[in-house]
């Protein structure tokens, strides 16, 4: 079978169809169709492509580094999985990135009703190890105070002001309303100002 | 006029320019006669800037390709997607390791040698701490071989205490001291692979 053969290759180069004729890096929809043909090493093109941005979400959103590498692993699983479902009418940067949302909401929505997991707000060192050399002080401090917020305001304002989605899409994917989307993001604003002065 | 108790939402909305045109004069109007407002107006738009001058990529610590990679091929192999071991033990088997640990340590207080009751706990501290064995193991890329070998020495120190208190116990089975050593021992075996399997990295790495 050929996509037991294309299981067994996990690296190296994409061995036929179209590239793009003057940048070595073939472009997504080329890697996403090899990909949903069964092509592992196109879809860990996908993934080097894309881990840094769905590592970031997650680890935003949890504040929790080894919580967010799971999360990150479980996106790209999710994503394998979904490919078939992929028609292309968004960037697979942006339907990689809504699966990472929901990836990060339903893990939440599974350890509440579990009440097995409690993330603390104050493990600021936690946070430090994956984030980038501290060459810029107040992007850290921003991280950290970050981390310390209470898991529903973090949740509104990453999606919020760091990722750029509305409250309206907010609400969408988790479940709240959009005054409460609104009440959170403003909560969370107050309590970074207060930190961060 | 507006209040400054009534503006934090309104800011917010002003800041992210979602109030009609009538309503951003308001805001405004009051902006222009209220320091403490304006320095909040001026806190809140640069916190938005940071935000969204954070780098929108971060580099995890380990690559994370081999666990996906590996995930996707079983479904291959078996049509489904094997959840990760090391997720797992952190739903499932962290809290049940304390739980039999409680449990064990409260049937090893009562329990008589070999009565059922002591069967049962050892028998559920036998589960767990294999449980927690493969945990370990299956995550053993991930510690530093000096580490790996600490540990190893320590499994084989608590395992030849386990040997010969069992063997006393074997002469003196009414002794209830020695049965509280056994407890005493196996407890410290639990605690010992439950930190090593919550350790997030490698334990002794450099920081």
């Amino acid at each position: 079978m050929a996509e037991a053969a294309a299981f067994s290759q996990t690296t190296g180069t994409i061995p036929l169809g179209r590239r793009t004729p003057v940048d070595s890096q073939p472009d997504d929809a080329f890697l996403v169709a090899r990909a949903r043909a069964g092509d592992v090493a196109a879809f860990e093109q996908l993934y080097r492509q894309n881990v840094g941005r769905a590592y970031a979400l997650c680890l935003r959103m949890t504040a929790d580094p080894a919580l967010a590498e799971e999360l990150t692993q479980e996106v790209f699983v999710r994503a394998w999985q979904k490919l078939k479902t992929f028609r292309g009418n968004s960037a697979f940067a942006t339907w990689l990135h809504r699966i990472a949302v929901n990836v990060v909401l339903s893990e939440r929505r599974t350890r509440s009703r579990r009440a097995a997991r409690i993330t603390t707000t104050d493990d600021v060192a936690a946070l430090n190890a994956p984030a980038p050399p501290p060459t810029h002080g107040v992007r850290i401090d921003l991280e950290e105070a970050l981390a310390r917020l209470p898991e529903g305001a973090r949740t509104v304002f990453v999606l919020h002001d760091v990722e750029g989605y509305r409250h309206h899409e907010i609400a969408a994917m988790t479940g709240m309303a959009v005054g409460t989307s609104k009440a959170q993001l403003h909560r969370a604003r107050r309590l970074l100002r207060e930190a961060l002065r | 006029m507006s209040t400054c108790n009534e503006m934090e939402g309104r800011l917010n909305d002003y800041v992210d320019g979602t109030l009609s045109e009538a309503e951003a004069q308001s805001v405004e109007a009051h902006l222009g006669s209220c320091p403490a407002c304006r320095r909040a107006e001026g806190e809140l738009r640069a916190l938005i800037a940071g935000a969204e001058a954070l780098p929108k990529a971060l580099v995890p610590e380990r690559d994370l390709w081999p666990g996906v990679v590996g995930r996707i091929q079983g479904e291959a192999r078996s049509g489904t997607v094997r959840r990760p071991f090391t997720q797992t033990i952190r739903r499932r088997v962290l809290p049940f390791a304390a739980a039999v640990a409680v449990t064990v340590a409260a049937l090893y207080a009562v329990a008589v040698w070999r009565t059922p009751g002591y069967v049962k706990a050892e028998a559920d501290f036998m589960r767990t701490r294999a449980q927690l064995l493969a945990a370990i193991e299956a995550r053993g890329e991930r510690l530093s071989p000096g580490t790996a070998q600490t540990v190893q020495a320590n499994l084989r120190v608590i395992d030849d205490a386990v040997q010969e208190i069992r063997a006393a116990i074997e002469d003196d089975p009414d002794n209830p001291r020695l049965v509280r050593m056994l407890m005493a021992t196996r407890q410290k075996e639990l605690d010992l692979l439950v930190a090593v399997v919550r350790t997030p990295q490698p334990i002794g790495a450099a920081p």
